[in-house]
């Protein structure tokens, strides 16, 4: 690309929202919520009644909460919004190794036989949906992050130019 | 930029009312070309013939030599911008002026310097990022303007751009649609039933009545030699003021016996007339203090330059546009004579010459 298409391409910035950082943090979103709903499908012998099933459902509605709202900051090239997407992905990860993963070393018995409450197969999918969300939104606050500061530093290369 | 020819377009809708009749008109490369007319006279329906929107009865629509008669209005390359301005209210100016581009998957950058560059011609750089809500109706309409002007039609259609607007920023829109065309050099129709605007913008005029075209000519030819009664009470304002008159040897009587004495070349174009009744047309800029006449005075507005009195010859309906500041009360008789006069039979209503 020449010097003067990359010039537009940052020029064009200041009239175009950051469309990909947000459409990646709703796309995480999607996948979340295909976890949340496979997460709870196989409850044996009521192992998930526990405290910890509110905690999950109120971190659920947080994370729903803060990535739409950071998908809104990031499309107006808020670099906070982008450094919180980056925080709420790491944290998709590290759900992986709390439920999901108890849940699948987790054997129950319930009428003198032991069960698995979480098959392998649905712990591959939930796992696959939380690091798919977590990436989504990695990717998103990191595009964020070098968009916006791509962006401030055109600015302030247009700024310094009418002074001068 | 492209030349345009219309041979005798017809509208009938499924109704059987007939909207436009033998419309022929052939525009140049460049030109501007103003459909003036009352309300339902058809003009709008001709320009959304002209775009595509409404269906050709019969007739003929050529752009740059191609018949687009039965074509697509997507693939006549022709931009229309509405009175009601059609921005998206979701979209940023940019985005609105950028759509039509990114509908056709252009190059995101060739759209970006495009956007850009029409911005600039209208004066828009600072409102990019804005929504259309938090534009005046003059920015709104630079936008619709900009809209179009991005994608280089070959032919720019305006249908009453300017109705939304109040009569300060229609004045101004007007003289930026005056310089967009002379900048961009541009083939445009442009539709208005305001008469100011056709003599203003117009390169040449059409106008318009009841479906038919009355006439076609520069805005001054218009003006000076209307070709019939219509066209000489729609050009002008105040509009003109008419007299049935009785021609005599040297002189035209007027109904209730004012004689109003005639110059040679008026008694020449009038030769075939003697005897006869014709339909005298006085332009009130035309009427000034004289002995001619006695004008009744029923009212006057001071204009600051100019002073309309309103009053009546004999009965008949009068307006004189005098120049200068004149304090005429209701009742007084003032001496008038008409500078110049225009004459049409009385049963075509035809001009005669």
């Amino acid at each position: 690309m020449t010097n003067a298409n990359v010039n537009l391409k940052h020029d064009r910035m200041r009239f175009i929202k950051n469309k990909t950082s947000a459409n990646l943090a709703l796309l995480g979103i999607v996948f979340n919520v295909l976890y949340f709903v496979s997460i709870y499908s196989s409850d044996v012998g009521n192992y998930y009644y526990k405290a910890e099933i509110g905690i999950s459902v109120v971190y659920n509605l947080l994370f729903l909460l803060i990535t739409f709202l950071s998908s809104e900051g990031v499309k107006s090239y808020k670099l906070s919004y982008s450094y919180i997407l980056i925080g709420v992905g790491a944290m998709q990860i590290v759900r992986i190794f709390k439920i999901p993963l108890e849940a699948v070393r987790a054997v129950i018995t319930v009428s003198g036989a032991e069960e698995a409450v979480m098959s392998g197969r649905q712990f591959a999918y939930v796992t696959v949906m939380l690091t798919l969300s977590a990436v989504c939104c990695i990717a998103g606050g990191i595009i964020g992050v070098i968009r916006t500061g791509t962006l401030e530093a055109y600015n302030k290369s247009l700024a310094e130019g009418e002074k001068n | 930029m492209a030349s345009l020819s219309l041979k005798n377009l017809n509208k009938i809708y499924d109704n059987n009312v007939q909207a436009v009749f033998d419309f022929n008109l052939d525009v140049e490369d460049g030109e501007l070309i103003v459909l003036v007319g009352p309300s339902g006279c058809g003009k709008s329906t001709t320009l959304r013939m002209v775009a595509g929107l409404e269906d050709i009865t019969t007739g003929q629509l050529i752009i740059d030599g191609k018949d687009v008669t039965r074509m697509p209005p997507k693939d006549r390359d022709i931009a229309m911008v509405f009175q009601n301005y059609a921005l998206y209210a979701h979209m940023t100016v940019y985005e609105n002026m950028a759509f039509s581009l990114t509908l056709r998957k252009e190059n995101p950058l060739v759209i970006h310097e495009k956007v850009m560059a029409a911005a600039e011609i209208l004066g828009l750089t600072d409102q990019l990022n804005k929504k259309p809500r938090q534009l005046s109706g003059g920015q709104r309409q630079r936008v619709a303007m900009g809209r179009a002007i991005v994608r280089k039609p070959k032919v720019f259609l305006f249908d009453e751009p300017l109705s939304n607007l109040d009569a300060k920023l229609r004045g101004a829109t007007r003289r930026e649609i005056l310089l967009l065309h002379k900048r961009l050099g541009a083939t445009m129709l442009y539709v208005t039933h305001d008469q100011t605007e056709a003599l203003t913008l117009a390169d040449r005029i059409v106008c318009m009545s009841m479906g038919y075209v009355q006439q076609v000519g520069t805005p001054l030819e218009l003006y000076d030699n209307p070709a019939n009664v219509f066209v000489a009470s729609f050009i002008g304002l105040p509009p003109m003021n008419f007299f049935d008159a009785t021609v005599g040897e040297d002189k035209l009587t007027l109904e209730g016996g004012v004689n109003v004495p005639l110059t040679d070349s008026e008694r020449e174009s009038l030769s075939a007339y003697a005897g006869k009744t014709v339909t005298l047309g006085v332009r009130p800029e035309n009427i000034e203090l004289g002995e001619d006449a006695q004008l009744v005075v029923t009212n006057c507005e001071n204009l600051g330059y100019n002073t309309l009195v309103h009053g009546h010859i004999n009965g008949h309906k009068t307006t004189a546009k005098l120049r200068g500041w004149f304090e005429y009360k209701q009742g007084d008789v003032v001496g008038v004579s008409f500078a110049r006069k225009h004459f049409f039979d009385k049963k075509t209503t035809n001009a005669i010459r």
